[in-house]
């Protein structure tokens, strides 16, 4: 569904991404996990649009993104979760919703969309009236992931849902990605929180100063010795 | 000082301090949602100004016609602004975007107030004043007569405050421009379009302000050349409300009012000018946070 | 470039300097009065466009209120002046250049304590209160009229002031100055501190650079010439008033010179006031136009900002 060829990207001078190569097939969960200033985030953004490229492609479903402004990607079908939630804090939990299914290009099923969202988080349910800059860490993931959703996509980015959070809440938060797997929704994970990542996704990729290392199915990745060695701490 | 005089310099400083408020509305509203702080935006007041002068006083046509004209003609040159102006720099990197928006719409106040007059002098009349006195009937309220002109400002005001808060809460371009002034990427990400928004804006935005113009010469008149000092004016009710507050912008922008207007009276009307600037300086060193909620371009 | 290259790039400019400075000298000689003025003119922008570009250009911080330092230093010499007439009337030039290099000391001590609240400020914000500050002065030399006479000016006694043929070597020299001040700061550490505050102001003081000592640093040594040459202009002239020097121009061609020859480099100043000079004298000999100067000054300015916020030298990839 994803393919990234030869992606790099640039700040200035300076090359944060450096021929960044791979793919992520229907029905996948796909992570790329690396750690800090890897690189991840800035291939994320510029997938979706939000950062321009120095070179490379990007072709989603057959379509060549090259060049398209951000907000017509989301309308064909890709969604990302930003790094920080980036939650709107003077709306309401509801609002937020609303807006993101309105910039989407839904045009009635909000009633159905939001069902869904609230069945999978029910605590929004319970405090959809609240702002969103009051919610906690955790929630504001949730409603992060929430937002992303109503736009009914076909592919859902998740730039580390794990940062900043407690483990019990990121557990929490990953069963639902697990559920939201099983429901057939294609995903892409970034993460610093490798064991999780690698523990949750179909296959993956190592990213390590902007470039791929590694890649391989979630669990050989796993047993891997130098992965073992550099990211999991025993 | 009677309670009289001391009524009217209150009535006085709020309806200046209100008209200040909408066009700081206007320009934080464009500064959240787009990072480009458009110099040239007192500018657009005093362009307000001059053609509610011209098509209202001096071509003689019947005021609806001309009020029509009017907003029609504000809206269009936002438009244009935005088209010509504003667009190009969306896109750019942070720091080019800086320099370039600094450079166009200072350029722009530069020119337009050039223009202005330039051709006012030469066509109209060679000593450039826009003002529109029209004598309104005063206001008895409490047994205290009140200026029938500064409730007109306040009444304008209230009106325009009320639209631009409905504008933000209900209707679906209102709100998206909202989302983005709470977060920039946030909204990106979920599809909103930052170029649509930018538009809307700066249309509204602009037409709000040049009608503020109109509304302001009832009152005092304004020379070509006051357009930079009215952006300071409105930049400094930012600082000192902060950006996207529409409470903290209507707080500012009264304070100032009354400022301009109780300096005026007690020190003369010279000083005036320079009470808004301090009052910049000294909320500025004050703010020990510098400025929180303002996003540096 | 190695070392032996850059060693011999240094002595090249100095030979180039060099050279330079001794025909730019020798021609009062040759040339008439009023190209002499002419090329007075040019100097005074290019010390104002050098100066404001160490904030702007290096720095990234655009300075729309160069002037400010400009008039601030011409009025301060010349209230000294006024108050003090006698001694001026006995010491002659000698006296006002005393006033001068005390005017420049309390506009560098008055950029000094601005730079409290206006650094609290980036960006476009900066950028405005810079230039609030300049009309703040405008406002204030006009009100305090007792100590500035107000919208009248000040006016030395007759017969001293600064000759042309001085006052255009002069001139020069600050010129050269401002130069040679930009060059040397981009050669040192203190211009690799401005080039990391312009690149991240965070990462700078991560690896231990006081940002806003850095920048009040780089605001009064810009003060400096500028203030000089301000009491240089009025010197001459023989008199001081809002219009001369605290006029806009004085504040905004800094800007669009430095824009226009390419900001952050050393030379793009230099090449912007040759350019805009041609551009001015253009303008008022040549092609007269029935449109106002200030419409094409911002005519430019929004072109260059469109099309080449850079500068035509960093198109032309000239280096440092």
């Amino acid at each position: 569904m994803l393919e990234v060829n030869q992606l790099s990207v640039t700040y200035g001078d300076l090359r944060a991404v450096w021929d960044v190569t791979f793919r992520v097939d229907a029905g996948e969960l796909v992570a790329i996990v690396g750690s800090n200033g890897a690189g991840k985030t800035t291939t994320l953004r510029a997938i979706h649009g939000l950062i321009p490229t120095a070179g490379g492609e990007i072709v989603f479903d057959g379509r060549r993104l090259t060049g398209e402004p951000s907000h017509r990607r989301v309308r064909e079908g890709l969604a990302l979760v930003p790094e920080g939630r980036r939650v709107f804090p003077h709306m309401s939990v509801l609002e937020n919703l609303e807006i993101a299914a309105f910039a989407s290009g839904a045009r009635g099923a909000l009633r159905a969309r939001l069902d869904e969202v609230f069945d999978l988080f029910p605590v929004l349910g319970e405090r959809h009236a609240q702002l969103g800059g009051t919610l906690s860490g955790g929630e504001q993931q949730m409603l992060a992931i929430a937002r992303a959703l109503m736009a009914r996509p076909r592919l859902l980015m998740l730039d580390e849902p794990s940062l900043g959070l407690a483990p019990i809440v990121v557990d929490r938060l990953y069963e639902t990605i697990r559920r939201l797997r099983e429901q057939g929704l294609t995903m892409l994970l970034v993460e610093q929180y490798v064991y999780g990542a690698l523990d949750l996704a179909d296959r993956a990729y190592v990213l390590e100063t902007g470039r791929i290392t590694r890649g391989g199915s979630g669990g050989e990745l796993l047993r891997d010795d130098y992965i073992r060695k550099t990211y999991l701490v025993v | 000082m009677s309670p009289q005089t001391l009524l009217e310099l209150v009535v006085g400083g709020i309806s200046l301090g209100g008209i200040y408020a909408l066009m700081s509305l206007a320009l934080s509203l464009a500064l959240a949602t787009t990072n480009i702080l458009n110099v040239a935006h007192g500018t657009f007041l005093v362009m307000g100004a001059a053609l509610s002068t011209f098509l209202l006083k001096d071509t003689g046509l019947p005021w609806a016609a001309g009020l029509a004209a009017l907003i029609a003609l504000c809206a269009l040159v936002g438009w244009l602004f935005e088209r010509v102006c504003v667009r190009p720099l969306l896109g750019r990197a942070p720091d080019r975007a800086l320099v370039g928006s600094i450079l166009i719409t200072f350029g722009f106040a530069l020119a337009f107030e050039a223009a202005l007059g330039f051709y006012w002098a030469k066509f109209v009349d060679p000593q450039p004043t826009f003002s529109l006195p029209v004598t309104m009937p005063p206001f008895a309220l409490f047994g205290v007569s009140l200026s029938g002109t500064r409730l007109a400002i306040l009444a304008f005001v209230g009106v325009a405050v009320l639209l631009f808060h409905l504008f933000l809460t209900r209707t679906p371009m209102g709100k998206m421009a909202w989302a983005i002034a709470q977060d920039y990427d946030g909204a990106l990400v979920l599809g909103i379009n930052p170029q649509a928004v930018s538009v809307a804006i700066f249309t509204l935005g602009i037409l709000a302000t040049a009608l503020s113009g109109l509304f302001f010469i009832l009152a005092s008149p304004l020379g070509p050349h006051d357009g930079l000092r009215l952006t300071l004016i409105a930049m400094t009710v930012i600082v000192i409300g902060g950006v996207g507050s529409l409470p903290g912008v209507l707080v500012g922008g009264v304070l100032l009012g009354l400022g301009d207007v109780f300096t005026a009276f007690l020190v003369g009307a010279v000083w005036s000018p320079v009470t808004y600037v301090l009052v910049f300086f000294v909320v500025l060193l004050l703010r020990p946070e510098g400025l929180a909620g303002i996003r540096h371009g | 470039m190695t070392p032996a290259a850059r060693g011999l790039g240094r002595w090249r400019g100095l030979i180039i300097g060099t050279i330079a400075a001794g025909v730019l000298l020798a021609l009062p000689g040759v040339l008439t009065r009023d190209l002499v003025t002419a090329l007075f003119f040019a100097f005074t922008f290019a010390t104002l466009a050098l100066n404001y570009d160490l904030l702007g250009g290096f720095l990234g911080y655009l300075n729309l209120g160069q002037g400010t330092f400009f008039g601030l230093g011409a009025y301060a010499a010349f209230i000294l002046a006024k108050e003090l007439p006698g001694i001026v009337v006995r010491f002659g030039l000698p006296a006002l250049a005393v006033f001068a290099v005390l005017a420049g000391a309390i506009t560098a001590l008055v950029a000094g304590m601005v730079s409290y609240p206006l650094f609290r400020l980036r960006g476009a914000y900066f950028a405005m209160a810079t230039f609030g500050l300049f009309l703040l002065v405008r406002q204030l030399t006009l009100n305090l009229d007792t100590l500035t006479e107000g919208s009248f000016g000040i006016y030395l006694p007759s017969g001293d002031y600064v000759g042309q043929r001085l006052a255009y070597t002069l001139m020069l020299g600050l010129a050269a100055a401002s130069l040679a001040i930009n060059s040397a700061i981009s050669r040192t550490r203190l211009g690799m501190a401005f080039h990391a505050i312009r690149e991240s102001e965070r990462a700078a003081s991560a690896i231990g650079i006081d940002p806003f000592r850095t920048k009040q640093v780089a605001l009064v040594i810009s003060a400096i010439p500028s203030a000089l040459a301000g009491c240089l202009f009025g010197m001459h002239f023989g008199y001081v008033d809002l219009e001369s020097v605290l006029g806009i121009d004085k504040t905004l061609f800094p800007v669009i010179m430095a824009m226009l020859g390419g900001t952050g480099l050393v030379w793009g100043p230099v090449v912007g006031v040759a350019l805009l000079r041609f551009i001015d004298v253009g303008l008022k000999n040549y092609l007269t136009l029935p449109v106002p100067a200030l419409l094409i000054y911002g005519l430019i300015l929004m072109v260059i900002g469109l099309f080449k916020p850079e500068g035509i030298l960093a198109g032309l990839g000239k280096g440092r």
